[in-house]
């Protein structure tokens, strides 16, 4: 093991956080550095971890996508928590470029996993993830490919990658692309256009739309 | 008048008072699922087509006489017409959309064969041998029962004219001077009888009408009533399982003694944290629907059994059949008990979503041992009891497995 990775955590829940730290604190290459009852309070604090573990309801009357901007600005990577999912939420807070979606029943080790795999740099996509992605039905939800809704189905469902692949058809790593992908695709829909200067930006970055259609598949 | 319209006035005196009783007692008698209205005009038809019957019978000897007549052809082939046009007009036009114009084809038919059938006998209109005005009057009540008033009541000119066409040809060849008279009291037996059918029909059709709508009304108030019942025992239901589940789990932490750090105690509290997921996730309005319900204790109750079950259910459709319900809880059971008896594992991901055609679609995944799918002796055996089942509500199963891969099983049903 190499370095201890330091994350930090968002709960209005003092003792869902002490229970948090109970938790993580059996791991050992994972800890639980900072915590905070709101996304405010954990900005103020000094240098907190990249890695934040965000309830997706705070119930401080703050909004969830508001919350994940916030933390986005700043260029923490966000592990939204939930206890109840809520299929919109999850959606809007994956646009606003929420790293991950864990539900809080599920076992320590999947958590780890995601945190982990986000500290080295990938892009884990959790099963629940993918399913309330799979069921997201707003209006102006990502436009999938049919491919890469078959994927996120067939993912959802719990099929190992290998056996999702060998259904679609595909190569393992590029399912695990396709799923990165469908992330992707939210990421842009959530890129919001704040101002006038913003809205150039963004042109540029897609290339006045040019360069957009041929690099997708990359 | 001579003893051909005398006879039609029998058939009509026997007929349409038979025709119409047997429609008053039929339409109250009436099957439950059938409408008022739609039977009530089935009726119509049937007395119609009894009447056309009955005169066609008593018309029959005229054929007999054939040598006898001016123009025999005339006389037999006008009747053999008539007798097809008949069986096409009860059998097909009446039952369309397009009645109009099979009524108007009718009536000028009828128009017609008056004169041609006047000229083509020897004694003229009021021969016996002339057949032609139980049609004439047969017309004018299908005019009267299928078109409104004003078309029909032009339409019954249209016959009164042919019928007078007739008339006055007879008295001129043969100057018998019989027009006045025979004008008078075959024209008041149709005007006579289309009134009397119109207003017959006129009430019946309205009262059908009250039937439907008093019907209507009875069924949707069942049906809320049925809703009610419904969901009250779906809350019992809840209630009864959240007593047994949650409630529970909680007074016993609550009377103290139970340490919630204990492993077996935090995995009752799962369970019951996945039960109450379950009620709150998966339906579209705020009533949990049954299926979900019922999918929810399976899940529950295979937990308890030391499997490890990841759940997710969601927009499930309330109130499905029973058949259908219980059909996809017991083919969801048998994948899960395959999956301990065959795939060598303890966990299974259950994912059951509706879909926008009002269907469901279950999937039932594990990561075990999995199998051959193009083994005759494995791949039927294990899966012919999930088929079985699917297939007797219409559903689809599609088993997918490879060895080393696991199986998913995905159970699709829709209305």
């Amino acid at each position: 093991m190499e370095a201890i990775i330091e994350v930090g955590a968002i709960d209005n829940d003092r003792m869902l956080l002490e229970g948090m730290a109970a938790w993580i604190a059996s791991s050992t290459d994972v800890r639980l550095k900072d915590t905070a009852n709101s996304v405010d309070e954990y900005l103020a604090l000094n240098e907190p971890a990249r890695i934040v573990l965000l309830d997706l309801n705070l119930e401080n009357f703050t909004d969830p996508v508001a919350n994940v901007q916030a933390l986005r600005e700043v260029n923490h990577e966000v592990i939204v928590l939930s206890v109840i999912p809520d299929v919109e939420y999850i959606a809007a807070t994956t646009e606003a470029g929420a790293a991950a979606y864990v539900t809080k029943d599920k076992d320590l080790s999947l958590l780890l996993d995601v945190i982990r795999e986000i500290h080295a740099g990938g892009e884990p996509m959790t099963r629940d993830h993918a399913f309330w992605l799979s069921q997201d039905d707003r209006p102006g939800r990502p436009k999938l490919s049919p491919r890469e809704s078959m994927v996120l189905e067939l993912y959802a469902s719990g099929i190992t990658l290998d056996a999702v692949s060998r259904r679609v058809g595909i190569k393992p790593g590029t399912t695990r692309e396709y799923l990165s992908r469908i992330k992707r695709k939210y990421a842009e829909v959530g890129r919001p256009i704040m101002n006038r200067v913003d809205y150039a930006a963004r042109l540029r970055e897609d290339k006045f739309g040019r360069g957009s259609l041929g690099e997708i598949g990359e | 008048m001579s003893d051909s319209s005398g006879a039609s006035a029998f058939v009509w005196t026997a007929g349409l008072p038979l025709g119409l009783g047997a429609m008053t007692m039929l339409v109250t008698e009436r099957a439950f699922e059938q409408t008022a209205q739609s039977e009530t005009e089935s009726w119509i038809v049937k007395a119609l087509g009894l009447l056309r019957f009955a005169q066609c019978l008593f018309l029959i000897p005229v054929v007999f006489w054939a040598s006898s007549y001016r123009h025999p052809i005339g006389v037999v082939g006008g009747f053999v017409l008539w007798v097809v046009w008949s069986v096409l007009l009860i059998g097909l036009g009446l039952r369309r959309p397009t009645v109009w114009r099979w009524v108007v084809a009718e009536v000028l038919l009828a128009t017609v064969l008056q004169p041609v059938i006047t000229i083509s006998v020897p004694g003229g209109y009021t021969d016996w041998q002339n057949w032609t005005f139980p049609p004439a009057a047969g017309a004018v009540l299908v005019a009267v029962l299928y078109l409104r008033w004003p078309v029909a009541t032009f339409m019954m000119m249209i016959v009164l004219a042919g019928f007078a066409v007739s008339l006055w040809y007879e008295t001129v060849t043969l100057n018998d001077g019989i027009f006045v008279g025979a004008l008078a009291s075959g024209g008041t037996t149709i005007v006579f009888f289309a009134a009397v059918s119109f207003v017959s029909a006129r009430t019946l059709r309205g009262l059908a009408r009250q039937v439907d709508s008093a019907t209507a009304t009875a069924v949707a108030a069942m049906g809320r009533e049925a809703a009610v019942n419904a969901r009250f025992e779906e809350r019992t239901q809840q209630y009864k399982m959240l007593h047994d589940t949650v409630l529970h789990t909680l007074s016993k932490i609550a009377r103290g003694g139970l340490d919630h750090r204990q492993g077996d105690v935090q995995q009752l509290c799962e369970r019951d944290a996945n039960y109450l997921r379950s009620l709150i996730t998966s339906s579209n309005d705020h009533v949990p629907s049954s299926l979900a319900n019922s999918l929810g204790e399976l899940v529950r109750d295979r937990a308890a059994l030391g499997m490890q079950i990841h759940s997710r259910l969601h927009r499930l459709p309330a109130g499905l059949p029973r058949g259908v319900h219980d059909a996809i809880v017991n083919a969801t059971r048998e994948a899960l008990n395959n999956v301990s008896k065959y795939a060598g594992v303890d966990e299974a991901w259950v994912t059951a979503v509706g879909r926008d055609d009002r269907g469901v679609k279950i999937t039932i995944v594990d990561r075990g041992c999995g199998f051959d799918l193009s083994s005759p002796t494995s791949g039927l055996g294990l899966t012919r009891s999930i088929r079985h089942r699917m297939e007797e509500i219409h559903g689809t199963v599609v088993i997918d497995s490879a060895i080393g891969e696991g199986t998913t099983v995905e159970l699709t049903w829709k209305p």
